[in-house]
């Protein structure tokens, strides 16, 4: 091992580690560093792929003899199924019937056909009749809290209870306390590609083209469902249609190639949209009830909370991420959370867990506790929050927006156009770790090629891997050959978490640091045959801080008399970490902060109090942020030298998403002197808090 | 006249469900009503189909139901049109008929017989990108790609109305195109850098 010195830190805040590492690998870069690739913007080595519509997302995969299957779903919220019968159409190959199954929310699978064309699939489907005993149902957290049990073993799950320091005396040391209550709604992930798979079977096995997160988490769960051995499954996901947390699960690819196995034919399924809203996945509803305490300065003295979430039918991962100890270090706080079942479908993990509900509770809580003690928000946050790196970052961020020219005191605007600013802090984790594998060739060509198990959900890994191992064999980022996204290739681990960079680019320059020492020892005059490498994620060394640090400011326009928000501008300052591309990065940050305003302004899952369906499963009547709402975005990419790794960089796929609708609501509070409680911040909610309707 | 009126549309047609399965079948709705034209029977079964794709001649079988988007991906290997909403809300499914953006996903595939479809497949010539497509490239205007193939089409069909458009006005110009991951501001920057160029050397 040798010890090293590492200049670490921001600009404004740097310090020096030691920092041991091994002999033989790639010497770590630090603050001072000078990269010839690293940190540039690169376009997309795939770029012309993408743009020529040659890219193969699994819904465009076509295979000879190809079935379509459509799965028929339950429109109840909670019903048993009776008798099933599909009309008998030409063309029509196999039906699976789910007869007296319990279906627990309006999408539960009832049956599936599976045709010699998507039409006819899904005529055969719509033209199927299917009888059901209509069950008591509760689709919202109220009706499943207060009302009668619909699920065995109760509608609330066990409350789970965490605390530190002691809550009480902490109300006793508070100048002013209050009680608020936050929700927020669900959202569905709304992923462009639909959970599409084909399957084909073969003598050897099954090969899955799927639209997933994890190629070989998906290897794995088909192996395991089909009950065939290692290295029968392979899984293919050269481009996928977005994620967003959506999709780890290999549902879509085990039903398909079970279906292939039986029928002796490559099958696709193809989701439609009413299908993904209802069925495949959302950020759970929440509601939190806030109890906190602050002291004239502004310190916070207690902070208590009792919140409520929803996984949907199946119940657990519902809850928001409140209080963020890793945000504001309270000394007294106290937990409860209960997450309850509904006739729902299932949450999936969505782009920060837990983390944009609960930091638009905290942050709004935040706003309130300043104001009650006449400080400025921003004063506050610095006087609770010990994180160096965002304290720096508040002062960039407010001077970016112009903090002084917000509206004082709040909602004093004249006219019927008000504008507001508000801001909001988030952190994150997502620093990845191993394993994560790498094979480096050097073709007899000299060309290169690097080999990663990984996924590229939109994300731009593909690039960020030839980023990477450019500039460790000093060449351009389109020199080298990058192949992902097939379970065949060394471990890659799944897109999730934001760990995926973080994992996979120290990989990337182990193997490049021993493919460049492999060619050097061939020497100049050889002839260069092909060489191959392999390289692995180390586990970290020191690093200077965990978490990502960020912080949003948003300007808004509320118009009083309509109702209607508008957000004029983000600024949106983002620890980056090192950044390997900086145009991808951009792209990663903007996406995120508008992710985070369709979700403030007008995302939300309506399920029918009726017969428990979603009334809005589709794209005209569930919004989702289009060209014309989208602001002016101020990225401020805040480099921050962390080491930890020999790149030491984060991911930040999560980070940029979670302090967004916060921001807006402070925004839209600070506009019009009035508190929206509930997101999406809709323009009927608007008018009541101003007593308007 | 406006060929569309004479066709079934994509709306009647799903709002009659198994009843319009029928009316296909006696060919009912390809029926000129002006024209007073006898009823030419059509379906439901599958039936001739020639498309003019990219310049080429495509020559499919189909049942009359089939919708372009269909006819495109699922009865020929055009597979840049994507089918994301399958109601006309979200864009990803755009192609230029007659050189106007239309959705793919909201008529049939019988009524764009004869008229000339430019798929995103058919932007490069001569393997060069379209200037719209290098801009995009240029300011990593998306990030999965899913609805790239639609926000082209309506790019090249916005410059092409309006070669110097205002911010305010290519936000309106796509409006119709959805994007999950949010490039839009990329997407804007790459729709201003092209125009730039596009007025600059026009193209021949």
């Amino acid at each position: 091992m040798a010890r090293l010195r590492l200049k670490v830190g921001f600009v404004g805040g740097y310090e020096e580690i030691e920092v041991d590492v091994p002999d033989d690998g790639p010497v770590p870069w630090d603050a001072d560093s000078k990269l010839a690739v690293v940190s540039k913007s690169h376009p997309r080595i795939n770029a012309a792929d993408i743009l020529t519509g040659r890219a193969r997302f699994a819904t465009d995969i076509k295979r000879r003899g190809m079935l379509y299957a459509k799965i028929l779903r339950c429109p109840y919220g909670h019903a048993k199924v009776g008798r099933v019968t599909v009309p008998d159409i030409a063309g029509v190959r196999h039906v699976e019937k789910k007869e007296g199954k319990e279906c627990f929310f309006a999408g539960d699978d009832v049956a599936i056909v599976v045709a010699d064309t998507q039409e006819i699939a899904e005529e055969a489907g719509r033209r199927a009749e299917v009888d059901y005993e209509i069950l008591p149902h509760a689709v919202t957290m109220e009706d499943a809290i207060e009302g009668p049990g619909v699920f065995r073993g109760g509608n609330r799950m066990r409350a789970q209870t965490r605390d530190e320091g002691d809550v009480d005396q902490g109300l006793k040391e508070a100048a002013v306390v209050l009680e608020r209550t936050y929700k927020t709604q669900a959202q569905t992930h709304s992923c462009l590609e639909p959970h599409s798979a084909v399957a084909e079977f073969n003598s050897g096995g099954v090969t899955v083209w799927t639209s997933t997160q994890s190629v070989q988490g998906n290897r794995e769960q088909i192996t395991e469902a089909l009950d065939l051995s290692a290295g029968q499954v392979r899984v293919i996901a050269e481009y996928v249609g977005g994620g967003f947390g959506s999709k780890f699960g290999a549902q879509s690819g085990a039903t398909v190639a079970e279906l292939s196995r039986k029928l002796d034919a490559p099958v696709k399924l193809l989701p439609d949209r009413a299908e993904e809203h209802a069925a495949n996945g959302n950020r759970p509803p929440s509601i939190q009830k806030v109890k906190a305490g602050i002291r004239k300065d502004g310190v916070v003295t207690a902070w208590i909370v009792d919140s409520y979430g929803s996984g949907g039918y199946a119940g657990g991962g519902g809850g928001p991420a409140n209080p963020l100890k890793y945000l504001y270090p309270f000394t007294n706080w106290r937990k409860t959370h209960v997450d309850v079942r509904i006739n729902g479908g299932a949450a999936l993990p969505f782009r920060a867990p837990g983390h944009p509900q609960g930091v638009f509770a905290i942050e709004s809580m935040i706003d309130e506790l300043a104001a009650r003690v006449g400080m400025d928000p921003l004063e506050v946050r610095k006087k609770n929050d010990t994180s160096p790196v965002r304290r720096a970052q508040f002062d960039a961020g407010a001077k970016r927006i112009g903090w002084s020219r917000r509206a004082q005191p709040t909602g004093s605007e004249q006219g019927p156009l008000k504008h507001g600013i508000g801001m909001a802090g988030a952190t994150w984790g997502g620093q990845g770790g191993p394993p994560a594998e790498i094979t480096a060739v050097r073709h007899a060509d000299g060309t290169f090629e690097f080999h990663s198990g990984a996924q590229d959900i939109g994300t731009g890994i593909r690039t960020a891997i030839a980023v990477i191992a450019a500039e460790e064999l000093g060449v351009r980022p389109a020199d080298i050959k990058v192949k992902i996204g097939d379970s065949d290739l060394p471990y890659g681990p799944g897109s999730g978490g934001s760990v995926t960079a973080p994992s996979v680019l120290p990989a990337v320059r182990e193997a490049a640091h021993k493919l460049k020492q492999e060619i050097a020892k061939q020497g100049a005059g050889a002839p260069g045959g092909k060489i191959t490498v392999t390289g692995s994620r180390p586990e970290d060394f020191r690093r200077y801080r965990g978490g990502v640090a960020g912080c949003q400011f948003a300007e808004v326009e509320v118009d009083t008399e309509t109702g209607m928000v508008r957000v004029l501008k983000v600024v949106a300052v983002q620890d980056c970490g090192r950044i390997v591309n900086r145009l991808t990065a951009e792209s990663q940050i903007q996406g995120g902060v508008l992710q985070g305003i369709s979700y403030a302004l007008f995302e939300e899952r309506v399920l029918d109090r009726q017969k428990g369906a979603m009334l809005n499963a589709d794209f005209l009547n569930y919004k989702i942020l289009g060209p014309r709402d989208t602001p002016d975005i101020d990225v401020v990419l805040f480099e921050v030298s962390n080491a930890g790794n020999t790149v030491g960089l984060l991911g930040l796929g999560e980070p940029p998403t979670v302090p967004t609708a916060a921001a807006v609501a402070n925004a839209v509070a600070n506009a019009i002197g009035a508190r929206i409680y509930e997101l999406p911040i809709t323009p009927d909610k608007v008018l009541g808090a101003l007593n308007k309707i | 006249m406006d060929k569309q009126k004479d066709g079934i549309s994509r709306r009647t047609f799903l709002k009659s469900g198994a009843a319009a399965i029928g009316m296909a079948a006696a060919g009912a709705g390809r029926v000129s009503a002006e024209a007073g034209e006898a009823p030419e029977a059509l379906g439901p079964g599958p039936v001739p189909c020639a498309l003019s794709v990219n310049g080429r001649e495509v020559r499919i079988e189909i049942e009359p139901r089939v919708t372009l988007l269909r006819a495109l991906r699922h009865y020929s290997d055009y597979t840049g049109p994507k089918e994301i909403c399958d109601r006309g809300a979200c864009g990803g499914c755009t192609v230029l008929l007659d050189g106007k953006p239309v959705a793919s996903c909201m008529m049939l595939a019988l009524d764009a017989q004869g008229r000339p479809i430019t798929t995103v497949e058919g932007l490069a010539r001569d393997g060069k990108l379209h200037p719209v497509q290098e801009a995009f490239k240029t300011c990593d205007a998306y990030q999965c790609g899913y609805c790239t193939p639609g926000m082209l089409l309506s790019t090249v069909a916005l410059l092409k109305e309006n070669p110097a458009p205002s911010l305010d006005e290519i936000k309106r110009g796509l409006e119709g195109n959805l994007c999950r991951c949010a490039a839009y501001n990329h997407i804007f920057d790459a729709v201003q850098m092209a125009a730039k160029k596009m007025s600059a050397s026009p193209a021949k």
